[in-house]
Order: structure tokens, then C-alpha cells, then sequence
């Protein structure tokens, strides 16, 4: 026997998430359904706002990702919860924290495809001006996608499954993504607005830096966190 | 049995199980108590007492699914976090709850389990057909029957032909037929020399086959003897 390594195992992880996750589409649809009607809610009430309507549309989309990313979390840790499917791997000789990196990308993957789907409307919405925007929006996005999987992942890890699931992420999670909440906003209003790069790099920094302590942390507690 | 169809022999790496003085609470409500067990590298224990007794805790915190209130488990003198995934490289645990993905194929969650233990691809086909799934294996977990997927359970579980077997209510769902193979299973791997901790409301089914019998009650061990006195 030779039991696969870390980013081996992360794959497979990520391999079988994405696979349930095409089938089922539970994740992905009560993600986009709800962080639309946020986003249209949002747009509706900020329609008479002219040229304020573009600056606060950067804010609108990631308060809808940010809101429907709670969604997505349960459900992808439901389906590990359900039958104690979790157990199963946990209890495979594998690096347990390798779980949580492949959960993590998967669940980043389909928030990315939530916010890919939402950004035309948004940009329709709120009247942003159609000049393409500045290069770095897109690793932002990234950056704050993978910061919000992480954190959303570990908290999921630990709660789903309990009771009052869904209320209980929302409160471990929103605390600590709102650095993360202010920073992307910011540089996607830079972004799309004419701003620069000394504008944003350091909010950019400050992304980076999260993910890292936020992304190590939960690997270094995941294992801690899912024995009972 | 492993992917060639014969079983290997576990008998040269032999790693006694040491349960001292385990308990476990969950708020108030005191599951096991002071449990004290050693088991024998090659050993087939029976684990009896009525429904609440602490049998699937006890398998848990065995299986380093469930940290001890007090006390601790030694797995050759090691704790399960210093044994970590050597340890997790030798066991393997079948739960009441089945450990499957309700959306993946029956073969998938095989082929899962397999390929996290590190299982050649032959493993699966090997223990897919022991297992009789193979007429099913191509159809979602959550569209079988209980048996049906405890069929699968098993086969995922014994897949990585593993030396510390740990078996809640194995014949859960399962028909006579499929518990004569369970039975046959459980013999070949008593041989290969794998230890194996079964708890079942039903002793008599294995009593040919074990070695001990523990019976719990009240979270502690209110007896620890030979087969006949199981049943």
C-alpha cells in the first residue's frame, strides 16, 4: 500500500466534491439564486443614485458573495456530515489537513463560478463604466475567494452537522472575513473606476497576507477541529 | 483477501490494542466509564451490551474518530496521535452511519476509499465482487437499499486490507446470504491475522469465530470472557 500524499489527496478530495457537486448542483444554485437576489436588492434600492450607483455596486457584489458563500459552506459540508461520509476519509491514512485543502478549492471554485456568473449583471446594474478594468481585479478576486473558502471551510468543518448550522457559520466566519470584505471592495472599485495600482497594492498586501496566516492556521487546526 | 485474492499475512507485525481507563462524556451524559481492555494483535472480540451501553463510543474512540474525556488507547504503545497515519494505514472502521457519499456510484466510494489507502485499482474489482455490489456499484449510494449499501460499506472498509478491524452492527440490512459472506469474510481475515473488534445485538452469528466476548453496560465492561459465554 502506498497511501497518496498531500496534494495527491487534496485532489481527490476536490476531484469527488466537484464531481457531487456537477450532479447535484446544490451548492452552486442556492449560492447564485440567493447572491442574485441580494445583488438585485441591492441594485433596486441604489438605482436613483446615478454615479454613486457604480462606486457602491463593488460593495453589493461581494456582500452578495459574501452572503451566499454562508450557503454554500452548509451544503458542502452537509454532504460530508450526512452518513458520516467525513469520517471515511478522515479515517484514511492521509494528511487530515489535505482534506480541507481540496473542500477549500472546491468550495473556492464555485463561489469563483457564482462570481463569474453575477459580475455581468452587476456591471448592468450599477452602470460601471465598460472600459475594461485594471488586470489585477482578477487576482483580488482570487485572493478574497480563496480567503473566504478557507475560513468558510473550517468554521463548516466544525459546525455543520450541529445545530443551528447555518447560523453558526455566518457568526465564526463574517467576523473575521471583514479585512478581507473591505480590501477586495476596495480594489474592485480602483478597479473599475480608474484607479491605480499605489492605490490598491497595499489592500492587495493585506489580501495576500490573509490568506496565508488565515490558509496556514486552518490547515494547522483542521485536524484538531473534526475529532470529536 | 487483497487485490491477487488471497490475504496477507499480518502475523509478523503484531500491535496490541491497550483501552486504560477510557471515559467518555458528552455534557452530562456519561457514555463509557472507565473502560479497561487490552486486545490481542489477532484477537476476534465480541462486543455486547444492550442499546446506549457505549459500544459505538467505544469503537469510535478506538477508531481516533473520538477523543477520550479521561484515560487514553495505546495502539502498540503509541497514542493515536503519535501513530497518526501509520496507524490510520492499518485500521478500519465500519459505523453504524455508513461513511459514504449519498451522490457518489457505489464504485466510486470504493474506488475512494481505495485510492486514499493507497489500494491498487485490482482491489477494487477484488472486493466489488466479494461483496456481490458489482450489479449495483454503477448507481448513486443514495438509491440503495440499507443492505445494499452496507454491502458497499464493506467493501469500502476492507479494501485496504487493513490489520485493526472495527466492525458497529456489521449485518445491518444485510440477507442471510450476504451474512454467510460476512461470516466467511470475517474467518479469512482471523486468519490472515488481522484483530477484529465486532459489536452486534446478534453473538451467536460470529460466536464460532470469536475469541472473547466483552459485554458493556453502563459504559463499563461488566464482563470479559470466552465465546460460549456471549451469547
Amino acid at each position: 500500500m502506498n497511501p497518496p500524499g498531500f496534494l495527491r489527496t487534496a485532489w481527490l478530495v476536490f476531484g469527488v466534491d466537484l464531481r457531487i457537486e456537477r450532479r447535484t448542483g446544490e451548492a452552486t444554485i442556492t449560492a447564485l439564486l440567493f447572491a442574485a437576489l441580494v445583488l438585485v436588492v441591492s441594485a433596486f434600492a441604489l438605482a436613483e443614485s446615478g454615479a454613486e450607483a457604480a462606486a457602491a455596486g463593488p460593495a453589493a457584489f461581494w456582500i452578495a458573495v459574501g452572503l451566499s458563500a454562508n450557503l454554500a459552506v452548509v451544503r458542502s459540508w452537509t454532504r460530508e456530515r450526512d452518513d458520516a461520509a467525513l469520517d471515511g476519509m478522515l479515517l484514511a491514512p492521509v494528511p487530515r489537513a489535505a482534506i480541507l485543502a481540496g473542500k477549500t478549492a472546491s468550495l473556492a471554485t464555485t463561489l469563483f463560478a457564482v462570481e463569474v456568473v453575477l459580475a455581468a449583471p452587476a456591471i448592468l446594474f450599477f452602470r460601471v463604466p465598460v472600459s475594461p478594468p485594471a488586470a489585477w481585479i482578477l487576482p483580488a478576486a482570487v485572493l478574497a475567494t480563496l480567503g473566504i473558502a478557507v475560513v468558510g471551510s473550517l468554521f463548516g468543518a466544525m459546525v455543520v452537522g450541529g445545530p443551528s448550522a447555518d447560523l453558526l457559520v455566518g457568526v465564526a466566519i463574517y467576523p473575521l472575513l471583514i479585512p478581507l470584505f473591505l480590501g477586495v471592495v476596495e480594489i474592485s472599485r480602483a478597479a473599475l473606476l480608474g484607479g491605480g495600482w499605489a492605490e490598491v497594492s497595499g489592500w492587495m498586501m493585506l489580501l495576500l497576507a490573509f490568506d496565508l496566516a488565515l490558509g496556514m492556521g486552518a490547515l494547522w487546526l483542521f485536524g484538531h477541529v473534526v475529532e470529536e | 483477501m487483497n487485490d491477487s485474492g488471497r490475504s496477507p499475512d499480518l502475523s509478523g507485525s503484531p500491535t496490541p490494542v491497550e483501552v486504560l481507563g477510557v471515559a467518555r462524556l458528552f455534557g452530562a451524559v456519561r457514555a463509557l466509564a472507565g473502560i479497561r481492555l487490552r486486545l490481542e494483535p489477532g484477537q476476534f472480540v465480541l462486543l455486547v451490551g444492550p442499546n446506549g451501553a457505549g459500544k459505538s463510543t467505544l469503537l469510535r474512540i478506538l477508531a481516533s474518530l473520538l477523543r477520550p474525556t479521561a484515560g487514553h488507547v495505546l495502539y502498540g504503545g503509541r497514542t493515536a496521535i503519535d501513530a497518526g497515519c501509520a496507524l490510520r494505514s492499518r485500521l478500519a472502521f465500519l459505523a453504524h452511519r455508513t461513511q459514504l457519499h449519498a451522490d457518489l456510484t457505489g464504485r466510486e466510494a470504493i474506488e475512494l476509499a481505495a485510492a486514499l489507502r493507497g489500494a491498487p485499482a485490482e482491489a477494487v474489482e477484488g472486493w466489488a465482487e466479494r461483496l456481490r455490489v458489482r450489479s449495483f456499484q454503477g448507481r448513486a449510494v443514495r438509491t440503495y437499499s440499507r443492505g445494499q449499501t452496507q454491502r458497499v460499506a464493506l467493501a469500502r472498509t476492507f479494501v485496504g486490507d487493513p490489520a485493526l478491524v472495527l466492525l458497529d452492527e456489521p449485518t445491518t440490512g444485510l440477507d442471510p446470504d450476504a451474512v454467510a459472506v460476512l461470516q466467511d469474510l470475517l474467518g479469512e481475515q482471523k486468519a490472515r491475522g488481522a484483530t477484529l473488534v465486532v459489536a452486534t445485538h446478534d453473538p451467536q452469528l460470529f460466536v464460532r469465530l470469536a475469541d472473547r466476548t466483552v459485554r458493556i453496560e453502563a459504559g463499563r465492561v461488566v464482563s470479559d470472557t470466552g465465546p460460549e459465554a456471549g451469547a
